[in-house]
């Protein structure tokens, strides 16, 4: 009797202590399936979980005018109001082989500024040069096949990019030496980073499966603030800021257009261009304009999500739009080799030209002399940059390179900057005379 | 009175026909380990340090174990006699009448454990609970009064031990199975819980006087490593196997089988399990999380801690450039992340870098966490890691292992 009671009381511990283990939430480590009626299945918030290393420089990020971008502005403009960049260029100096024709998706603009010039690599070098030509550092990011295809920032002390090897850095512009890194496990970054008041906006691609998502970072740490939703696929789209609504737009392969939250991200909502969003949209006074591969450039209303106007391209395009405030127009081309110049007003196109190139850089606007006219350079043809006079669209100057140009000029005071496709280099043009940049 | 001693253990075992199979038993493990380190060649590439992949990695206590490099045929001359010895130090126990030959056998299995002890200090990849287990349960049969007694509480201690390790999240939902038996969800789950009450309650029912409770918790034991074999492979199974093979002997032998009770517990045997049991305790009282830092490998027992990720970066700074490694060495999950290996690594890679032109130094970061943690923990961040040249300490009380 006392042998069953024992069994019997063994049985019932065993099967109390499983019971409590199974259902007490805080031993359970996943969500599970309850009942088909409540089911809702909840992903983990993204595939990764970061890790960073943190060392402290000092405190030096909080002036958003020492921050150089991707496209010059967090609204992405793609003006660059203080450089005064001559028609009659030539080369200054060169680096040869810069990208080695690794991956097919747009190589990185370099980044510039009174430091120096910063770009990355489809080889997995990241270069710093003084304005001069001279290498100062070089670093080479570990196990990425694909290198690296975004843009890097600039800030007073750092310069900061993130590789095809799910890791962002942030290094000292000076020696190079690591400051931060923070990884996403099984992620890349192809877009290129964007700073908001001293926080890090990121978007970032999943690899194992196909999927995105943005966080936020501190600049400073590193330290992850939080990591949005996913968003239904990768993102390649740089994220823009909208002010109007302290909000990031950007946009996905599923061909939505997210708004993002600054403070939380959340997503706040979302409209269905049709096609994969690979350019990086513009954010201007009235909304955002955007154009995707199902052949459009779209102005919405960021505040209401309405359409303002939609204009068709003919082709997929994966350039970002560049508005040119004089004349109120957009520069963008398309991958079936036009250019266009559409109205802001409106979204008519004014003009446009057809080239032999699959256009999928962007336009550079700078003013060609002080209080003289915007003008747009881009890759215009192949191994061929052009300067365009925004309202006509006329070619007023083409510059012959080594190779295609995927990402954008950059201008530096009186000097262009250009990362091109192998076989090119980075190639440095200065003005044939010195100008002012200031009366 | 060393000689007494050792005379009075031997005669102990001369005078039990289990304690003399059990002995053949436990040599029995030494053949399977041969089998396990040798056949497949895993270890003889490292000890000749012809793995190119992962150089050497040495335990914290032996930090040089890298200057020693064997010739793969000595190693493979030594594995024989390591498995001749094995084979014959079994044969001996299980035919052993005499005292002498019973005199012989000890020496040999005492040989045979100093034999295998010493080719793991070579490297910390041969590190693992199923080295671990026999060598104490080797040195209580060996050493201990009472043997019998001795060795039946010390096994029991091992499963009520790696339960305590399996009481968390990792363990309960699956996640620290780093290989999928197949089973999933809701089932998995009860099954991992099964197995802390099996490990943490039932199995005192081997001490039992009642044969129908003893029978059934050896079943379940032996049901649960046969199904283990799915997850962990042969080796763990087949060593539980010889270690729990001492439990069928006492009950099946001619001799009457001792009293497994607690009060039949002598003062050493008390002293074994309370230096066992502060061993296992040791680490998490050291600060962070042992299944991370790896602390408790020394000393503790470490199975399906955790199922860890780790994330590792090597900045190797040369003049004018820097190169990052993200090192992913092939090894099993254990210690795959244990920042020991990294550790390690660094060194290897201080070693190979020193004499290279424009080399500086090199800085080592390294973060991991167990699959249910939300985030990463720093284990190690130090720059300039060759100058400074840390040591890595596993006895010290603070949370970082290595950090600046």
């Amino acid at each position: 009797m006392n042998k069953l009671k024992f069994c019997v009381f063994l049985i019932l511990l065993t099967g109390l202590l499983s019971l409590l283990v199974v259902i007490h939430p805080d031993l359970i480590a996943f969500d599970r399936l309850r009942s088909k009626k409540q089911f809702k299945k909840v992903l983990p918030p993204s595939p990764a979980l970061h890790s960073i290393q943190n060392r402290k420089t000092a405190a030096e990020e909080n002036n958003p005018s020492e921050i150089s971008y991707y496209r010059h502005s967090p609204q992405r403009s793609g003006l660059d109001p203080k450089a005064i960049v001559p028609l009659d260029l030539r080369e200054s100096w060169r680096f040869e082989n810069l990208n080695l024709g690794i991956h097919g998706a747009s190589k990185a603009s370099p980044a510039v500024d009174a430091s120096g010039v910063y770009v990355g690599t489809d080889s997995g070098w990241f270069y710093a040069f003084e304005h001069s030509g001279s290498l100062r550092w070089k670093f080479h990011i570990g196990l990425a096949a694909r290198g690296i295809h975004s843009t890097a920032l600039l800030s007073e002390k750092k310069v900061c990019f993130g590789g095809y090897n799910s890791t962002f850095y942030c290094l000292k512009k000076d020696t190079g030496e690591v400051v931060w890194t923070t990884t996403f496990a099984r992620t890349a970054f192809g877009a290129s980073p964007l700073v908001v008041d001293g926080f890090l906006v990121l978007a970032i691609e999943t690899t194992t499966t196909t999927n995105g998502f943005l966080a936020k970072l501190e600049l400073e740490t590193g330290k992850l603030i939080w990591q949005s939703r996913w968003l239904g696929e990768q993102v390649h789209s740089s994220p823009a800021y909208d002010s109007a609504t302290n909000s990031l737009i950007v946009g996905a392969n599923n061909g939505r257009l997210f708004k993002i939250d600054f403070e939380t991200g959340r997503t706040l909502g979302s409209i269905n261009l049709m096609g994969p969003i690979k350019s990086t949209p513009l954010v201007t006074e009235r909304g955002a304009l955007v154009t995707s591969w199902n052949g459009s450039l779209l102005y919405v209303d960021t505040r209401s999500g309405k359409k303002i106007w939609k204009t068709s391209l003919g082709f997929r395009s994966q350039s970002s739009p560049t508005l040119f405030p004089d004349s109120g127009i957009i520069v963008v081309g398309s991958s079936g080799g036009s250019l266009f110049g559409i109205e802001e007003r409106s979204g008519k196109i004014l003009w446009k030209h057809q080239t032999n190139l699959q256009i999928q850089g962007s336009a550079l606007g700078v003013r060609e002399s002080l209080q003289g006219p915007w003008r747009a350079w881009i890759g215009c043809d192949i191994k061929t940059l052009c300067a365009l006079d925004v309202k006509s669209g006329k070619i007023l100057k083409k510059i012959s390179l080594d190779g295609d140009l995927t990402g954008i000029p950059v201008a530096f005071e009186n000097f262009l900057y250009i990362a091109l496709n192998h076989p090119g280099g980075l190639v440095k043009l200065k003005a044939q005379k010195s100008l002012a940049l200031r009366p | 009175m060393i000689r007494s001693f050792i005379h009075r253990q031997i005669n102990e075992i001369s005078q039990s026909a289990t304690l003399r199979y059990y002995g053949g038993f436990l040599a029995l493990v030494h053949v399977v380990t041969y089998f396990f380190w040798f056949q497949t060649g895993s270890l003889t590439k490292t000890l000749s340090r012809t793995n190119l992949e992962t150089p050497a990695l040495c335990w914290s206590f032996f930090p040089s174990c890298w200057e020693f490099q064997f010739p793969a045929g000595f190693i493979y001359a030594s594995s024989l006699i390591y498995l001749f010895l094995g084979c014959a130090v079994s044969i001996l126990f299980f035919s052993a009448r005499f005292q002498k030959a019973t005199d012989l056998a000890w020496w040999s299995l005492l040989t045979l454990n100093l034999f295998k002890y010493i080719w793991l200090i070579f490297d910390y990849r041969a590190m693992g609970n199923y080295h671990y287990m026999p060598f104490l349960l080797t040195l209580c049969y060996l050493f201990a009064p009472r043997k019998q007694v001795a060795c039946a509480w010390l096994l029991v201690s091992f499963y009520v031990a790696a339960s305590f390790l399996k009481l968390n999240q990792e363990w309960l939902s699956g996640a620290a199975l780093f290989r999928n038996p197949g089973i999933h969800g809701l089932t998995l789950e009860w099954m991992c819980a099964y197995v802390v009450v099996l490990e943490m309650l039932v199995v005192w029912g081997l001490l039992a006087k009642n044969k129908l409770i003893r029978t059934l918790t050896l079943i379940q034991l032996i049901l649960f490593h046969a199904f283990s074999y799915l997850i962990v492979g042969y080796f763990y199974p087949a060593v539980m196997t010889c270690l729990l093979s001492l439990f069928p002997l006492m009950w099946f032998a001619s001799e009457p089988p001792p009293s497994l009770s607690f009060r039949s517990l002598h003062p050493a045997h008390i002293f074994i399990l309370a230096i066992f049991f502060c061993a296992q305790i040791f680490p998490w009282i050291q600060g962070g999380d042992p299944a991370l830092t790896g602390r408790g490998r020394l000393f503790a027992l470490n199975m399906f801690d955790a199922n860890a990720q780790c994330s590792a970066q090597i900045f190797l700074r040369f003049e004018g450039s820097t190169f990052e490694i993200q090192p992913k060495p092939s090894l099993g999950p254990r210690i795959l992340c244990d920042p020991l290996t990294y550790w390690s690594l660094a060194r290897e890679q201080c070693r190979q870098n020193r004499n290279s032109e424009g080399f500086k130094d090199l800085d080592l970061f390294l973060s991991s966490k167990r699959t249910s943690d939300s985030s990463f923990t720093p284990q190690i961040s130090i720059s300039n890691f060759c100058q400074k040249d840390p040591p890595f300490s596993t006895l010290s009380f603070t949370q970082e292992l290595i950090y600046e």
